[in-house]
């Protein structure tokens, strides 16, 4: 093994440590907006991944997927922040609110 | 060119699990928002340069440069959308909080 799949696979270690502990944070996180970022996290961990098995296959369509990754992870952050506010601002009828 | 890329994958992959950490350990929502899109996009900035260096071809490279673009302008957007969303929804706080601004100014 040459250095670089040593480096490899210790990027893969560290990344699968990252994806831990947002989902720690996901598990644990008290209120809606810490799970949302603990997901930003999770999608951030996912495009390095995509990208550290490109250099590991040599496969350059694993970049493609990275990038859709983060299109994806975008929108859902940003869905969400609206799902976030709007809620805060009308509370469901009948429901205690749970911050 | 091989050790470079190599670096620059553990460095990257080192920044987002210290970005992990940093969403465990610190106390409120906007100190956990800080350490992700600070850190995290800075780490997976390296991690997609290193496989420049890992794969060095003329499409890597502008696949490559179209993704660190994107996570760059992306990730403080959407950090500063789920930021406002958190603050005007009342989260809490940390009790050692120094200045709200926001709030102040109301």
């Amino acid at each position: 093994m040459t250095f670089l799949d040593y480096a490899i696979d210790g990027a893969f270690a560290l990344l699968l440590l990252a994806v831990l502990g947002a989902f720690t944070r996901v598990v644990r996180g008290p209120s809606l907006a810490d799970r949302v970022i603990a997901l930003d996290l999770l999608a951030i961990a996912l495009v390095a991944f995509s990208g550290v098995y490109a250099a590991e296959s040599g496969e350059v369509a694993f970049l493609d997927v990275s990038l859709a990754l983060a299109l994806v992870a975008f929108f859902t952050t940003i869905v969400f922040a609206r799902y976030i506010e709007q809620r805060g601002t009308t509370p469901p009828p009948g429901k205690a609110e749970t911050r | 060119m091989t050790m470079v890329a190599g670096v620059l994958l553990l460095l990257g992959a080192a920044f987002v699990a210290v970005s992990a950490l940093g969403l465990v350990r610190l106390p409120d929502v906007y100190l956990r928002m800080h350490s992700v899109a600070k850190a995290g996009a800075l780490g997976c900035g390296l991690i997609l340069l290193g496989v420049v260096f890992a794969l060095p071809s003329v499409a890597v490279l502008l696949r490559v440069v179209g993704a660190i673009l994107f996570v760059f302008v992306t990730t403080p957007v959407a950090s500063h959308l789920i930021g406002r969303a958190a603050h005007r929804t009342k989260s809490a706080q940390w009790e050692r909080t120094i200045v709200d601004e926001w709030t102040d100014e109301q």
